[in-house]
């Protein structure tokens, strides 16, 4: 059962979706028409010209938001395992999950007391 | 008994530390004092002359398989009674110079401790610690209160001590590890082992180094000269005096044990070439240099040269005149660097060039020098006679040639020693002796006439030394 | 287990004590909440936490790591007070919590029966430095040791992964038992020596091994002085009880697929490591190099693997985490008043500073294995575990001893013996109490534990 020939199917798969991907890039660069010109090859920006460098540095308060947003989303993640077995974990299970949260919203706090949501700061 | 030799050291040292800078000459008067009357005490104990006079033992560590084992005999005696006398009176010539700086004191308080415990120590992973613990006070008094190029000449002499010990401590891993299950690090059963010849003989070499860097021995001396001029005098005379009878000292108690199965080549014969070797050419040296302090260096490196060839003969009149000389060797060098700091502090200069008629204006620090000079050339009567005859004996007894060559170190010596002499004391006065001051205090005199009286009472009277050791050589040589 | 527990709550609460007007006493709370999990680490039994697959066990090995990496930490708490005296910190609870976080994860690497919670473990005391590495926000030096850290960290840790992801695949088990009793077999299949293989090379990262090494010296130099104190010796313990526990699990040692790797990581660690020490001209790099040769000599005590080498490898990283942490607060206090990281910044501190250089002088003592140190006990440990058949091992132990004199003395010779008119004498201001205490802690232990290393090695039993 255990023997890498099992494992066939996943590596048909894998050889699948990147020929697909590789298949598809390489055609439609082939195929496709191609005009090159000053006008053509800028960024388009309703019509007005581009200025500067798009590689300017965001505010941190972007990744912040990010990344909280990121960590709670995790903490739903979890949520769904206990929601199913709800039942069979009992109260200790409830403790456990109780803790967990709490952490959160330790943490949830300590991120607001900080001022990591304050936009205006 | 044997501990307070060891513990009372380390408690002043630490104790000076603490103690108001006022109180550090009480203290270290007090302190000189009751070592010197604490060792008293421990001879006058001693009930039977037989071997050892002393046992203690003190278990540290159950996880260690080494203890404090401290033993007493006649040939950690001499050393032993050295020792307090030589550190009472480097004690006292710092009194004497108004040398103000406690950690000096503390410094060589810490260097007693050491030395006690080296001479007495009979474990070997213990003899390994005492032995590391006496290079740290060292290296601080020569870097410290050193002159010239002290840095870097401190540090050569550190790593060839500390490269010689760790050959030594690997020899007595391996003595350990061949032991059967339950083997410690003490003399008895550190020796008591099973090797084959190509063992035994890499064994005695790493131990063998460890030694002859410390005497030092021809080959292994490049660091001695360097860093005994470039020493405080009172570091000098810590590692001419003292510091270098642990070599010799290790030799009896460390290395003779290693010979008593075959070798797989003759080491012995190797050794006492080098030591011959050694007499020669640091006589010869001595006799060409200009800077006081290099001639009683090479001096010293000649002499015991001749020391540690007896000592490895393996007979009676080697061991006996060995433990005689290191005594005598010990008191003479001393004496001889204090009479050349005392030239230094009042003529300003120590090259043999700039010096000279000082018998004239000084009379007694000429004669003072004369003793111990005669003292050092060995002339009868004086201390360095019996047991350089001592030695010599056993050089004849063991083959004719080397001990030719080694019996020539009389004629050197007397070269030597008689050259400084001259230039230093008699001949025109220099102007540097014309300006100096002329007198010694009082205590400068008594100092001086401990030295002298060494001299003389030892070159009549030598059985007051050998009689301490003689039923312990018996003993060594007849079970080997 | 309870001191994670309480080590977490601390955590927490630095947190909120900080951002609700208590900062001033956020560096003693967190030094009193170390100190009350030792005391309950001192208390309680060793025990198999039954609770969630039964996946920390505290061993009495554990217990004395755990005991030793509480200590460390709080040394290193202590030396943080002394800076807070000095300047303001808005930061300190954040760096602290951090600390704290990390070092539960330190715990978990000594405790863990299950390699689940050995990669947790590693992620736990990893993460958080990551940050504090970078925690000097305006000095490129720390940008780029957080940055490189966090690169060759994360780099590491998933080689470990990976094996233990082979290992998984070759034993059918996550419990390090299983596992144990799958690799004490005679013959043991490729996948799983490739994964063992794998493990051992990520371990080697963590504990920074030559080839593995070239992260150290960087971080060690980029990081805040008292921050990378507790990387030089929480970090290092923690890496070194996890990886010796696991190579004693995945045993047999004899013909373990690590065996031959490990031996030449020792020689190429201790060779290139002495000697690259040896021509740093800045002393956090020396320390760094220092503790690259410290890690090859810990690694030798895994080549004959008994159950007496568990003390004396405890011994020995004690003593030279001591050290370490003695010789890092000189560096702090020297930054303090200004003077550079280089050798010639210690010039002329033994006169200014007499008591505080006789301190740092002992750690450096030890450091160098001068006896009636733990030093030097941790050195004929060594030397004692060594059979006379890995004879070159004990000839690289005692050649790396005597070159590192040469490195270890510039620093005390610069203390004692400079005659330079020196910075650290023209500014002769008073060593903060709290450093005092520290170096006054390590050099006293370092002796007393060398006098007496019965009181160290019998908690093992």
């Amino acid at each position: 059962m255990n023997t890498p020939s099992s494992y066939l199917p996943i590596i048909i798969q894998l050889l699948v979706a990147l020929g697909f991907v590789i298949t598809t890039l390489v055609a439609s660069h082939l195929i496709g028409p191609k005009r090159k010109g000053n006008k053509k090859d800028e960024a388009f920006e309703c019509g007005i010209d581009g200025v500067g460098n798009a590689r300017v540095p965001f505010s941190i308060k972007y990744f912040m938001t990010a990344i909280l947003f990121v960590l709670f989303d995790v903490e739903v993640v979890f949520f769904y395992p206990y929601a199913v077995n709800f039942k069979e974990m009992g109260w200790h299970g409830f403790a456990a999950v109780s803790i967990f949260v709490g952490f959160f919203l330790i943490g949830f706090a300590y991120v607001y007391k900080r001022g990591a949501l304050e936009w205006d700061k | 008994m044997l501990i307070g030799l060891i513990l009372f050291p380390l408690i002043f040292s630490l104790m000076i530390f603490i103690l108001p800078k006022n109180l550090t000459k009480y203290a270290t008067i007090f302190y000189s004092v009751f070592s010197l009357s604490w060792m008293g005490m421990v001879v006058k104990n001693i009930s039977s002359w037989t071997n050892p006079f002393f046992t203690e033992n003190y278990v540290f560590s159950s996880n260690l398989p080494s203890s404090l084992l401290l033993v007493l005999d006649g040939i950690s005696l001499i050393p032993i009674l050295l020792t307090q006398l030589l550190i009472a009176l480097i004690l006292w010539m710092l009194l004497a110079n108004q040398k103000e700086d406690k950690s000096t004191y503390s410094l060589i308080a810490l260097m007693h401790f050491g030395l006690n415990g080296v001479f007495l120590c009979a474990d070997a992973l213990g003899f390994y610690i005492f032995w590391e613990v006496t290079l740290i006070p060292i290296y601080f008094i020569c870097a410290i209160w050193g002159e010239g190029k002290r840095m870097p000449i401190t540090l050569k002499f550190f790593l060839y001590t500390f490269i010689g010990s760790l050959c030594m401590l690997v020899s007595f891993l391996y003595l350990y590890q061949i032991q059967p299950e339950g083997g410690n690090f003490s003399i008895a059963n550190i020796f008591n082992v099973d090797m084959s010849a190509t063992a035994r003989f890499l064994v005695a070499l790493g131990i063998f180094i460890g030694l002859a860097v410390k005497i030092p021995i021809f080959g292994f001396h490049n660091w001695q000269a360097d860093t005994y001029t470039s020493a405080p005098f009172y570091g000098s005379m810590l590692l001419a005096g003292i510091m270098l009878k642990m070599g010799l000292y290790g030799m009896y108690r460390w290395l003779s044990p290693v010979f008593a199965g075959p070798l797989c080549c003759d080491l012995q014969w190797y050794i006492i070439i080098l030591c011959i070797i050694g007499v020669v050419y640091g006589a010869i040296i001595a006799i060409t240099q200009t800077d006081l302090k290099r001639i009683l260096a090479f001096s010293s490196f000649s002499h015991v040269g001749l020391i540690a060839a007896g000592i490895m003969t393996f007979s009676h009149s080697g061991w006996q005149g060995g433990l005689l000389q290191m005594f005598v060797h010990g008191l003479n060098i001393v004496g001889l660097f204090y009479i050349v700091n005392l030239i230094e502090q009042k003529y300003g200069s120590r090259d043999l060039n700039k010096l000279g008629g000082i018998a004239t204006q000084n009379k007694w620090l000429a004669i003072y020098g004369m003793i111990l000079v005669l003292g050092t050339t060995a002339l009868p009567l004086t201390n360095g006679f019996p047991g350089e005859f001592l030695l010599l004996k056993s050089m004849f007894e063991y083959q004719f040639l080397t001990a030719l060559f080694a019996g020539t170190t009389i004629i050197w010596c007397a070269v030597y020693m008689l050259r400084l002499y001259q230039k230093v004391f008699f001949g025109e006065e220099s102007k540097l002796v014309l300006s100096g001051d002329s007198s010694l205090s009082s205590i400068e005199h008594f100092i001086l006439i401990i030295f002298v009286l060494g001299v003389l009472v030892l070159g009549i009277f030598p059985q007051l030394i050998l009689g301490l050791s003689e039923s312990t050589v018996l003993n060594y040589l007849t079970q080997k | 287990m309870s001191v994670i527990i309480v080590i977490l709550l601390t955590a927490i609460l630095v947190l909120f004590l900080h951002i609700f007007e208590g900062r001033q006493w956020v560096n003693p709370l967190a030094i009193l909440g170390l100190s009350l999990s030792f005391i309950i680490l001192c208390l309680e039994n060793n025990s198999l936490w039954g609770d969630y697959s039964s996946m920390i066990y505290m061993t009495q090995f554990a217990k004395v790591f755990t005991g030793t990496a509480i200590i460390f930490t709080i040394l290193v708490f202590f030396i943080n007070q002394s800076r807070l005296k000095l300047e303001e910190d808005t930061n300190n609870g954040d760096k602290l919590g951090l600390v704290l976080f990390s070092l539960c994860g330190a715990i978990l690497l000594f405790t863990f029966t299950n390699i689940t919670m050995l990669f947790l473990g590693i992620e736990i005391l990893s993460i958080p430095l990551y940050v504090i590495a970078s925690s000097s926000k305006h000095d490129l030096h720390s940008n780029e040791a957080g940055l490189k850290y966090f690169l060759m960290g994360s780099f590491a840790t998933s080689i470990i992964l990976f094996g233990m992801a082979l290992i998984f695949g070759a034993t059918n088990s996550l419990d390090i038992m299983t596992i144990s009793e799958y690799f004490s077999q005679a013959e043991i299949s490729k996948m799983a020596a490739l994964g063992a293989f794998f493990v051992g090379i990520g371990f080697f990262f963590k504990v920074a091994a030559i080839p593995f090494h070239f992260w150290t010296p960087d971080v060690y130099e980029g990081t805040p002085s008292i921050w990378a104190t507790y990387f030089a010796t929480v970090v290092k313990i923690a890496s070194f009880g996890a990886f010796f526990r696991l190579y004693i699990l995945l045993g047999n040692v004899d013909n373990s697929p690590l065996y031959k790797v490990l031996v030449l990581i020792i020689i190429l660690t201790v060779v290139v490591g002495t000697l690259t020490a040896l021509v740093q001209e800045n002393a956090k790099r020396m320390i760094a190099y220092s503790s690259i040769v410290n890690s090859g000599f810990l690694l030798m005590f895994f080549l004959n693997p008994s159950s007496d080498i568990l003390s004396y490898f405890g011994l020995f990283i004690l003593g030279y985490g001591l050290a370490t942490i003695g010789i890092f607060s000189a560096i702090v206090y020297l930054e303090s008043i200004g003077n550079s990281n280089g050798f010639e910044g210690f010039d002329g501190l033994g006169r200014s500073q007499p008591l505080f250089s006789l301190g740092v002088a002992i750690c450096l003592l030890s450091l160098a294995g001068i006896p009636l140190t733990v030093g030097f006990l941790g050195k004929f440990y060594l030397l004692m575990s060594l059979s006379f058949d890995q004879w070159w091992m004990i000839l690289l132990v005692i050649a790396s001893s005597i070159i590192s004199i040469v490195y270890y003395f510039r620093i005390f010779n610069g203390m004692y013996f400079s005659n330079k008119k020196a910075s650290a004498i023209v500014a002769p201001e008073v060593v903060s109490p709290y450093l005092n205490f520290v170096v006054g802690f390590c050099a006293l232990s370092l002796i007393i534990i060398g006098l007496f290393p019965d009181f160290y090695l019998n908690i093992f039993q």
